[in-house]
């Protein structure tokens, strides 16, 4: 068996965070790990000297390699560590290089031409939801036998795959470690597999990657993994640890956290509310849930937010006072037009401006067809449809109308601004009144907008369920309401001062959203948010309102939905979290999902819960008080194993394990014979 | 095509060749407009001596027509001066477009 870890980062490039690389600690992590092969695979670059470096200095084979960029993902390439094989990695890293300067990845079919014989090459995907996967369409793409494998995230993908009966890619786990000069020894990655190979040549490593009953995450050919670092093996899949209290439970969950990356860790308590005060413990999760639906009340008050800025700025006073400052002039011109002198008399003296029209949709029409035009070149459907349409004419008519009116309006422009250097001068050398300017298409537009916007908002008010999404039985119901009252018009726009005088104006929506600029509060919260209030309910299966153990149950579906971003979960005494002893059936089955995207861990007191949720593997841990002190094991095996045994071989009988879980022992036992027992106690 | 002239110090004009010259007085934005839109296309041979009398304070004795012509003609000089570039920036749009798509 020779153990390999074929994703290491020694290059920080602008993918990485910025970071040292450290030949030293690349040594200590091969030595440490004890690996027999490495792959120096850095983001699009490879650096020739560094590699001949690391070759010479580290006690393993080392061999070159690139991770590319490719559409859509990530890919390792990687060659024979002899000088043809670093060649081919140079040459494969300049010719990437120019390609990248124009696009941000190199398509497949380029890659395949820059590697002249694929053969020479052993290509590795990221696959199965590790950040940057190939999707197996992309995949197929490649010629039939260069792909044969591909990087999973976790070792529970691993396992999936591994057993996989349709999967034709052999899994594989590797750190993507970046070796940097603070890393701790603590931290150095446990991800790396076994293959069952004696010669460490790329042609035999390639062989074994075709057959996936050669690749292994420990060296005994069993499915378990090293979760500490310090030969505590476990499954990859559900491991439920039991044992009395302080037999060390929590400390080999907390071991097992700081030993993974990207570990989601529901701890034990986390979940349970204060149960003193109902109301509030309701408000607390109300905020909690509202919190997670923010982003979503965001985007639905998105365009309503735009709208609302846009009649924030009409001043509709502004439009009242120049209409009857116009009226005024008109009727007092009237009267004094035989008062006119020679410049009164002029048609210029009182001639209107142009009004400025607004953009036509001309300029859009015309954008819009050419990227039609350009679309149909590619799109067949578009093509099917629409190649009757004689496009070039009718963008020649588009553009030229455009033309047309832009010309229009910029002589129009040149009269405006004539009549703007002509009428001051004629009408100070005049004693007639003059008739002031009027908007009036500015007025009646404004007069329309504010009227919308009134309605918008008197229909918006009428309550209304505006969300309803599930998470295992339970559903979150968002509803929209008018705001009731002052005091929560106060609540949410988190005003000490008193906002009685603007609350008044709520049903004038218009004036009340003027009101609110004017005081400036809306800047604060976000206008939107002052006209509308949203209740958050969770329901359970039956559309009632959750009750205190229910919504601990909520807490742990939304924590596990959470979890499938993470590489492992840890949960830690979960029945804390219940009024019910056992675990519900729903939760279990979420649980016993997730274990097939990632590996989980769960801490019990109560080996009921532990075995109502099936584990794949399980742990006891027993404490052994003494006279110089305290002893503890950790035992673990099969769940229907006779016997559980630990590191140093000493053995416990499965059945033994089970009642000493149980804190009343065996009586309790008896009392409750439930048929998974009668499992373990037929096997001791 | 005269289009503003003076005479008998005052100043007239028409809106086209085959309309009588009204008095100054009685011009309105329509009629500039109509106006600058000759100008602006006119022929390359052409100077703008062809379509306005150049302004001149000593050959106009009514005062408004003074303030309008003064203003009107040096409107009409800049538009002159301007409108090859203006012509120029609005053939510029879709340029690409029309030499990409429109068949010659």
């Amino acid at each position: 068996m020779k153990k390999i870890d074929f994703h290491i980062h020694t290059i920080s490039t602008d993918k990485d965070e910025s970071f040292e690389f450290s030949i030293e600690n690349l040594e200590k992590y091969v030595s440490l790990r004890r690996i027999d092969a490495i792959a120096v695979t850095n983001h699009n670059v490879f650096d020739i000297i560094q590699f001949n470096e690391i070759q010479d200095k580290i006690n393993a084979k080392v061999f070159p390699g690139i991770e590319i960029d490719v559409e859509k993902g990530h890919i390792l390439v990687i060659c024979s560590h002899d000088k043809f094989g670093i060649e081919r990695i140079r040459l494969l890293s300049e010719n990437i290089k120019d390609k990248l300067l124009d696009t941000k990845y190199i398509s497949l079919e380029i890659l395949i031409k820059l590697c002249s014989n694929p053969l020479e090459y052993l290509f590795i995907p990221h696959i199965e939801g590790k950040p940057k996967s190939l999707s197996l369409e992309v995949i197929r793409e490649f010629p039939e036998g260069y792909i044969y494998c591909g990087e999973v995230p976790n070792q529970s993908k691993f396992n999936l795959l591994k057993r996989g009966k349709n999967i034709a890619l052999t899994p594989v786990l590797f750190s993507d470690s970046r070796i940097c000069n603070h890393m701790l020894i603590e931290h150095f990655s446990l991800r790396q597999i076994y293959l069952n190979i004696e010669a460490l040549e790329l042609d035999t490593i390639k062989a074994a990657l075709k057959d996936r009953s050669k690749v292994y995450l420990d060296i005994e050919g069993t499915d378990l993994f090293d979760a500490t670092g310090e030969g505590d093996f476990i499954y990859p899949g559900i491991n439920v640890i039991t044992g009395k209290r302080s037999t060390g439970k929590t400390v080999f969950l907390k071991k097992i956290n700081s030993a993974n990356e990207n570990v989601k860790y529901i701890r034990q308590f986390e979940l349970v509310q204060n149960q003193d005060d109902e109301d509030k413990s309701i408000e607390e999760f109300q905020k909690e849930v509202k919190l997670d639906e923010q982003k979503f009340i965001e985007n639905h008050l998105n365009q309503f937010k735009d709208m609302a800025s846009t009649v924030a700025l009409i001043d509709l006073q502004i439009n009242h006072n120049s209409l009857d400052k116009y009226i005024d002039s008109l009727l007092k011109f009237a009267n004094d037009t035989k008062k006119k002198n020679s410049y009164a008399k002029t048609k210029l003296f009182n001639e209107e401006k142009f009004v400025k029209l607004p953009d036509s949709s001309l300029k859009s029409s015309i954008e819009a067809i050419i990227t039609l035009i350009e679309n149909m070149k590619k799109d067949v459907t578009l093509k099917k449809y629409l190649s009757e349409v004689n496009f070039d004419e009718l963008l020649k008519e588009l553009v030229s109308n455009f033309r047309k009116e832009k010309y229009n309006n910029k002589i129009r422009e040149y009269v405006n601004e004539t009549l703007d250097s002509v009428q001051p001068v004629l009408q100070s050398k005049s004693d007639s009144p003059t008739i002031s300017n009027y908007d009036q298409l500015l007025h009646m537009k404004n007069l329309l907008t504010v009227h919308t916007f009134n309605k918008l908002v008197k229909s918006m008010k009428e309550s209304k369920i505006i969300s309803l999404t599930n998470i295992g039985n339970f559903s979150i119901r968002v509803t929209r309401n008018a705001i009731d009252s002052a005091a929560t018009l106060k609540k949410k726009i988190k005003k000490p001062s008193k906002v009685t005088h603007i609350f008044e104006l709520y049903d004038k929506p218009y004036d009340y959203l003027i009101k609110m600029s004017n005081e400036g509060l809306a800047n604060d919260v976000g206008i939107e948010k002052a006209f509308f209030d949203f209740q958050y309910d969770v329901l359970n299966k039956y559309g009632n309102p959750v009750s205190g153990g229910e919504r601990s149950e909520f807490r742990l579906m939304r924590a596990l939905k959470d979890a499938y971003s993470y590489q492992m979960l840890l949960i830690d005494e979960p029945e804390s979290s219940f009024d019910n002893m056992f675990l519900r059936e729903e939760i279990n089955k979420t649980i016993k999902e997730m274990s097939e995207h990632l590996p989980v861990v769960i801490v019990t007191h109560n080996h009921t819960v532990g075995l109502s949720i099936k584990p794949d593997y399980i742990f006891h841990l027993i404490r052994e008080d003494k006279p110089d002190g305290s002893e503890y094991y950790i035992f673990s095996g099969c769940p229907d194993a006779a016997n559980l045994s630990d590191k140093k071989g000493k053995i416990i009988k499965n059945y033994t394990a089970l009642m000493n879980s149980f804190e009343s022992g065996e009586k309790a036992y008896e009392e409750r014979k439930v048929d998974i027992y009668d499992v373990v106690k037929n096997r001791g | 095509m005269m289009l503003l002239k003076i005479e008998d110090n005052k100043v007239f004009f028409r809106t086209d060749k085959d309309k009588e010259f009204v008095n100054l007085d009685e011009i309105g934005k329509d009629d500039i407009l109509s106006i600058f839109k000759k100008i602006f296309l006119a022929k390359e041979d052409e100077e703008l001596k062809d379509f306005a009398d150049e302004f001149n304070k000593d050959l106009i004795s009514n005062d408004a027509h003074k303030i309008i012509y003064d203003r009107l003609y040096n409107k009409i000089k800049e538009l002159w001066e301007n409108r090859t570039t203006i012509i120029g920036e609005i053939k510029n749009e879709f340029k690409e477009a029309e030499e990409k798509y429109f068949t010659k």
